[in-house]
């Protein structure tokens, strides 16, 4: 595939802010889709509102702008009418989690095979920086001046115990291996989960000292601990929930399970229901 | 090989700068036409490694891979 063939070149270059980690989660995705020879024809890009809602539409692939936090209840309803379809939800931390909680969760649990790829900047970065619910404790936002009394989620370890099929996290200081894992992400059969933690210098790294995009790489490269460096003593999941409230992200692939899809489960039920002639 | 810097993309982040193995670039001191610092790439002869496998030339693409406005390009000497 050349390179713009996946992207729209009338639209370059894109709105985003200088430094933004977007477009390196724009190349990794280029990179994944070049090296599984992936058809962007059979694909569709489904986001909600945000910043990273804006992703597909430097795409060339069919995709839907869908309302706020609904993006995967659109996206099941695309892959249960057409199940031939690649169905990739990009989205945000505030869309995703933030309004959007109830559908994750409830899409993990049935285990549709749809790809999510969710970009976790920390904070609410289109509307201009508020306390979003993966905003680390003791940050400074425009709505907790005084620095954030509140603990973040843990979004992969929430959608892993949730029971996806695959469930990774990566950061943007880390794109090769967000690449392999974006393409064990789009041939995992199920729902697959990549959380990626993405800089925000404007909005997010401005109030926190880090308005240099380069402060803020460093940053999310000092706080993310591979999973195999880190060492569980009690039990594992309590552990990282310990670590992810310290602002420490773990990164590495979490989860990779085999449960049946659901899809899948259907059309087969279906088959045995019809009657024999 | 070595990469070059399309300055009608680059919006002067600097994150080529910070995750170059080899520090192929510098940061600019000039603005470019659309108003940014655009950084310059001063080291061409460092990019392609030849210490990881003799005679066979690496090319390790994470400036291409980080660069937010895919604003970097490879060309062929």
């Amino acid at each position: 595939m050349e390179f713009f063939e996946f992207y729209r070149k009338d639209r370059w270059p894109h709105q985003f802010c200088p430094g933004c980690g977007l477009g390196t989660i724009m190349n990794t995705m280029y990179k994944a889709f070049n090296d599984l020879k992936m058809d962007i024809n059979k694909t569709v890009f489904v986001s909600g509102i945000g910043c990273t809602g804006r992703v597909p539409g430097y795409i060339n692939a069919d995709s839907v702008h869908t309302t706020h936090g609904r993006a995967l209840a659109f996206a099941t309803g695309i892959k249960l009418a057409r199940p031939d379809l690649n169905v990739i939800v990009i989205s945000g931390d505030g869309d995703l989690f933030a309004i959007g909680g109830n559908h994750i969760i409830h899409a993990a649990r049935r285990n549709i095979d749809i790809k999510v790829i969710a970009v976790n900047n920390a904070t609410y970065g289109l509307t201009g920086g508020q306390l979003a619910p993966t905003t680390p404790y003791n940050m400074i936002t425009t709505t907790s001046p005084y620095g954030n009394r509140e603990y973040p989620f843990a979004l992969a370890d929430l959608v892993a115990a949730a029971g996806a099929n695959y469930v990774a996290r990566w950061t943007t200081a880390h794109p090769n291996q967000l690449v392999n894992s974006l393409k064990q992400a789009f041939t995992t059969r199920g729902f697959s989960f990549v959380e990626v933690v993405s800089q925000c210098p404007v909005n997010f790294g401005r109030r926190n000292k880090m308005g240099d995009p380069v402060f803020h790489l460093r940053w999310i490269k000092e706080h993310a601990i591979p999973i195999s460096k880190v060492s569980f003593d009690v039990k594992t999941p309590y552990e990282i929930l310990d670590l992810n409230t310290k602002g420490i992200y773990i990164i590495g692939e979490l989860v990779r399970r085999n449960r049946p899809v659901y899809g899948e489960a259907l059309s087969e039920e279906e088959e045995e229901s019809v009657p024999m002639e | 090989m070595f990469p070059v810097i399309n300055t009608d993309y680059c919006k002067g982040c600097n994150l080529c700068v910070e995750v170059c193995p080899k520090a192929v670039f510098v940061q600019g001191k000039n603005i470019t036409s659309r108003g940014y610092f655009s950084p310059v790439v001063v080291y061409k002869e460092r990019c392609t490694d030849y210490s990881l496998k003799k005679g066979e030339r690496i090319l390790c693409e994470i400036c291409w891979l980080t660069c937010p406005e895919h604003a970097i390009e490879y060309e062929v000497e």
